[in-house]
């Protein structure tokens, strides 16, 4: 029995556009499970891109409940959800978002300062750099790394205060392939590892990566699907398997 | 598309706009008082309105002079004014005008104001406006304003002459050209000819006026070299000394005031370059869309252009019309006592320039600043992408930084020109304000540092007995008070009357005024010189700096000097600094073959205790009712309050107009780093750090960057300002206050914070989830 990372009840979300509401997110009751590989997919503004800002707590529902790690976050203060944020979960965007300002090193310890001490936080951005083959890129500005290493610092970032949750925006929405595959394969190297990761993507080869795939629609989960550990060379099988999946629910 | 440019930014162009309009008011007014208040006195101060010389002589020159006149200039006119050199009369308002604080008083016959040999007018009067008047009638007088608003004699009052039953009614209150400013020398009142038998007691001079087609140096040259024991003039005045002595104010102010305007319209076209490049950097890849769906650079340089045009030229005319009410308020500052400023045809050439040059200047920064443009091309744009070129990367000056005031200081030096930029508007404006606040400090203060201003002991009190040297029961009842410290004896407060000359035409001395003591002994006059130390014996001699300054004497040279009938070798020990210049100080023993009414008139008191002043002024008053108790604040007053009345206000609005352009700037400043740095913000937050964090980082490195500005303002002001103030006025007198400088830095640095800490209160509402796309 696998343990609820995320539960959210009766969780909705609506925005006002103009003079009419605009209803997102429709009465969503979700659990998410530790160690999972979670891709929640879905067409063009079913509400994918918002259940995740709602379930990471970038972003307060309109009512309904979220509870991240058995807390909950809807009803938090700014000041404890900052603390929460920076203890518990971390980010990887489609654009990135590398402060533009500090190399690749600063990038990392910067936001991993204050969970250990400076030493351990240094040593361990040295070693994921290494790690992620960015090691002679440290020094390096975001402006001058390729997409695919701006990405790979960002989750270089993610890990380093070790956040139980790796939320993921669309993270290979901006690269190519083979650096968005670079990208998966660190994600997916994660999750094996046992990190807990949610993604949004619209890109079937992110999607093969799960390990339990939601889609959305119409600002519901219209279905789920649960999916075993990811192997290389299953990707054929499980592409179809995602693929048929996602044909029955008219993506 | 400019519009939308416009509207984006539209905070930013306002702040922007609102910078250039203060500058633009500021250089506006500044000229325009510059020009009108020359144009004015030029116009008061003229030839055809007034004589060219004016002596205040002893009786009987007027005649020796006319008799020779004609043969140094047989166009020349010489007109006398009689009049009384009040001195031992006792006139009363309230206090003893003379011998409580106006010195020297002259009492000058006045039949019409319209016919005297200078402008005058009659500013207000106790009669009918339909009433023909020309002077004051029987037992009236006239005061000048300047007077009459230093020590509020008001029409109406009365001037009681003491030890008779008769007193003087004031019946008018005018503005002369002898009297446009307090640091002219004396006073007049104006009476009846009817009642010249009143002031018989009084030592008789004729106030002598020479017109001449001759230049006035050459003139005043020729006078002087008239000049025998029994027929001089004890003060002379030329039209052009009048006038410069009436513009100093205006020139003073004027000047400060456009250097000022100047350089806030560098700074501001510095900003707006900074703010465009800025722009440019984070549009880089808006503009390489622009290009590559084929807009020209010419076209693309429009809307930014247009967007900066459209608001410098609307805030640098609103700005320039503004400057013209800020003109007639500080120009009826400064010409209180001349006339009423008003705004002419001149002005508008002025006003012209100011809004044609600014907005030239603007264009030609703008078109530089927008040249970049054509650099960049699509491709390069779509590398650098959103956020800026690379050029703009520093590494961080602290390794590792994580604090918010760690990585404020990164910020500032990985920004440097940004924090080049609020260093500069915060030392430039701090220092501006610093040296007038110190100035207006110093002049208010000058009792308490006249030995620099004029030279004169810091005695507490100087005693004397009116037209006699100290007599025995002044100097046994100083020696035997218990309130007395020490003592020296000299000139006191005054001047000799002696003469003094000097073979040297370098060294001119003919109207020195001779100071004498017993000792100059620092301990009991508090006298330090500039260079060299004070006479010791009767061989030795000092000079104020500006007399030597033209000369090739120096310290050691021994100089020949002409007292009255004697000449005699001085050995210079000395220089001074003094707004009396020429000054000549001796020892008393210098001057002891002269009678000692001319030099031995004052004890200058030292009291044990401060505290003691009014109990032994009581003392002495009640001893001897008839003496003199003076102090130097009596001889600073007059100079002090008319230049306060123009100081206090001019310094308040140069302040006020320097705190909205640092303030403005520094919104600016911050607005445009928030903007640019929202991103950054909104990836911090969603990484955990709180919005206090955020905030701290701002405030820390605005702070910083406001004291580093503030320090420098304040070395400045150490290394530079005495010195200007030494060179314009050439006393050594600039004090710096530090309760009052720290508190306008403290004001100045709060308000600061403070603004950083409103403005930064945006950052609460970026949203991570701006960062998803």
């Amino acid at each position: 029995m696998k343990n609820t990372i995320i539960e959210t009840k009766q969780l909705c979300k609506s925005y006002i556009l103009g003079k009419t509401g605009m209803h997102v997110l429709k009465n969503i009751n979700l659990e998410i499970y530790e160690g999972d590989f979670t891709v929640i997919m879905g067409s063009s503004g079913g509400g994918k891109s918002t259940l995740l800002y709602s379930i990471s707590s970038m972003d307060r529902p309109t009512s309904g409940s979220v509870k991240i790690l058995g807390r909950d976050v809807t009803t938090m203060s700014e000041k404890e959800l900052s603390k929460f944020r920076k203890s518990e979960i971390s980010f990887v965007f489609q654009s990135m978002n590398l402060l533009h300002d500090l190399t690749a090193l600063e990038n990392i310890t910067y936001i991993g300062y204050g969970t250990d001490t400076k030493e351990n936080i240094n040593k361990k951005a040295l070693t994921l750099l290494e790690q992620f083959g960015l090691s002679e890129e440290k020094d390096k500005y975001p402006s001058e790394l390729s997409g695919g290493q701006q990405q790979r610092v960002a989750i270089c970032r993610a890990l380093i205060g070790g956040s139980k949750i790796i939320y993921g925006d669309e993270p290979t929405g901006a690269l190519n392939s083979t650096t968005g595959r670079q990208v998966l394969d660190c994600l997916t190297s994660l999750n094996e590892q046992g990190q807990s990761i949610v993604m949004v993507t619209h890109d079937l080869k992110a999607a093969v990566r799960a390990t339990r795939l939601l889609y959305m629609a119409d600002g519901h989960i219209m279905a789920e699907r649960t999916l075993g550990p990811y192997r290389a060379e299953e990707e054929g099988e499980r592409k179809a398997v995602v693929y048929d999946f996602l044909k029955e629910l008219g993506w | 598309m400019w519009i939308k440019k416009l509207k984006n930014k539209k905070i930013q162009f306002v702040v922007l706009g609102l910078i250039l309009a203060f500058a633009a008011m500021l250089l506006t007014a500044c000229l325009s008082i510059s020009v009108e208040v020359e144009q004015y006195t030029n116009e008061r101060f003229s030839r055809e309105q007034n004589a060219d010389l004016f002596l205040y002589a002893t009786k009987g020159t007027e005649e020796y002079l006319a008799s020779k006149l004609k043969d140094y200039d047989e166009d020349a006119t010489l007109e006398t004014i009689p009049g009384y050199v009040i001195d031992t009369m006792d006139l009363y308002h309230g206090k003893n005008l003379v011998s409580d604080y106006i010195t020297p008083l002259f009492s000058l016959v006045l039949r019409d104001y319209h016919t005297m040999p200078y402008q005058m007018d009659l500013t207000d009067s106790s009669y009918d406006s339909d009433e023909m008047i020309t002077g004051p009638k029987q037992g009236e007088v006239w005061v000048q304003k300047i007077i009459a608003d230093q020590h509020s004699i008001k029409l109406g009052d009365t001037f009681e002459v003491k030890g008779t039953d008769f007193s003087f009614t004031v019946s008018g209150i005018v503005n002369d050209n002898t009297k446009a400013v307090s640091i002219s020398t004396g006073a007049f009142v104006y009476y009846n000819p009817e009642d010249s038998t009143l002031f018989s007691s009084q030592k008789p001079f004729s106030f002598i006026s020479i017109t001449s087609q001759k230049d006035t140096t050459e003139l005043t040259e020729w006078v002087e070299e008239q000049y025998t024991n029994d027929y001089y003039a004890m003060l002379y005045s030329t039209l052009t000394d009048l006038k410069n002595s009436a513009n100093l104010m205006t020139s003073l102010v004027a000047k400060i005031g456009s250097l000022s305007a100047g350089f806030m319209f560098l700074i501001t076209i510095v900003i707006i370059l900074f703010f465009i490049r800025n722009t440019i950097l984070n549009e880089y890849g808006t503009i390489g869309t622009y290009k590559s769906v084929g807009f020209s650079t010419t076209e693309i340089m429009g809307f930014y252009m247009k967007a900066y045009l459209l608001v410098g030229i609307i805030s640098i005319i609103i700005g320039a019309l503004l400057g013209l009410p800020v003109s007639i308020f500080i120009g009826n500052i400064v010409m209180e006592y001349m006339g009423t400023f008003h705004l002419s045809t001149a002005t508008i050439p002025r006003l012209c320039f100011v809004i044609l040059f600014t907005i030239l200047l603007l264009i030609l920064s703008i078109y530089l600043a927008l040249k970049r443009i054509q650099k960049i091309s699509p491709v390069d744009a779509f590398h650098v992408g959103t956020t800026s070129s690379k050029s703009k990367l520093k590494k961080s000056l602290i390794k590792g930084a994580h604090t918010s005031l760690s990585m404020a200081i990164n910020d500032m030096w990985k920004y440097r020109n940004r924090s080049v930029l609020v260093i500069l508007v915060v030392t430039f404006s701090l220092y501006i304000g610093t040296m007038l606040i110190n100035m207006t400090h110093v002049f208010d203060h000058m009792e308490n540092n006249a030995t620099a201003w004029v030279a004169l002991p810091a005695c507490d009190a100087f005693l004397s007995k009116p037209n006699s040297s100290i007599p025995d029961d002044l100097l046994s009842y100083v020696e035997n008070s218990p309130y007395v410290e020490s003592y020296i004896t000299g000139t006191g407060l005054f001047y000799s009357d002696l003469r003094i000359s000097s073979a040297d035409p370098l060294v001119d001395l003919e109207y020195a005024n001779i100071m004498s003591y017993n000792t100059y002994d620092s301990s009991l006059t508090n006298i330090v010189y500039a260079q060299g130390r004070p006479p010791k014996n009767d061989s030795e001699v000092a000079f104020d700096y500006k007399t030597l300054q033209e000369s090739n004497y120096t310290i050691g040279d021994t100089i020949t000097l002409s007292l009255g009938a004697e000449s005699k070798t001085y050995l210079i020990t000395g220089i001074f600094h003094s707004m009396m210049s020429p000054s000549v100080a001796f020892v008393n023993d210098a001057l002891a073959t002269y009678p000692k009414e001319s030099y031995d008139t004052t004890i200058g008191v030292n009291l044990k205790h401060t505290s003691d002043k009014a109990a032994f002024e009581a003392d002495f008053r009640k001893q001897f009712p008839t003496y003199r108790y003076g102090t130097l604040k009596d001889i600073v007053d007059n100079i002090k309050q008319s230049i306060m009345s123009i100081m206090i206000p001019i310094t308040m609005i140069i302040i006020g107009i320097f705190c909205c352009f640092t303030l403005l700037n520094i919104i600016n400043l911050i607005l445009m780093n928030q903007s640019e740095q929202k991103r950054n913000f909104g990836i911090m937050k969603a990484f955990g750090f709180t919005n206090s964090y955020i905030i701290r980082r701002n405030v820390y490195r605005i702070a910083i960057l406001s004291a580093i500005g503030a320090s420098l303002a304040l070395l400045l002001n150490h290394i530079v300002n005495a010195k200007i103030f030494c060179a314009v006025l050439t006393v050594d007198a600039y004090q710096t206050n530090w309760w009052l400088t720290g508190t306008y830095y403290g004001i100045a640095l709060t308000v600061i914070v403070l603004v950083t800490l409103l403005l930064s209160r945006s950052i609460r509402r970026i949203s991570p989830k701006e960062l998803m796309e």
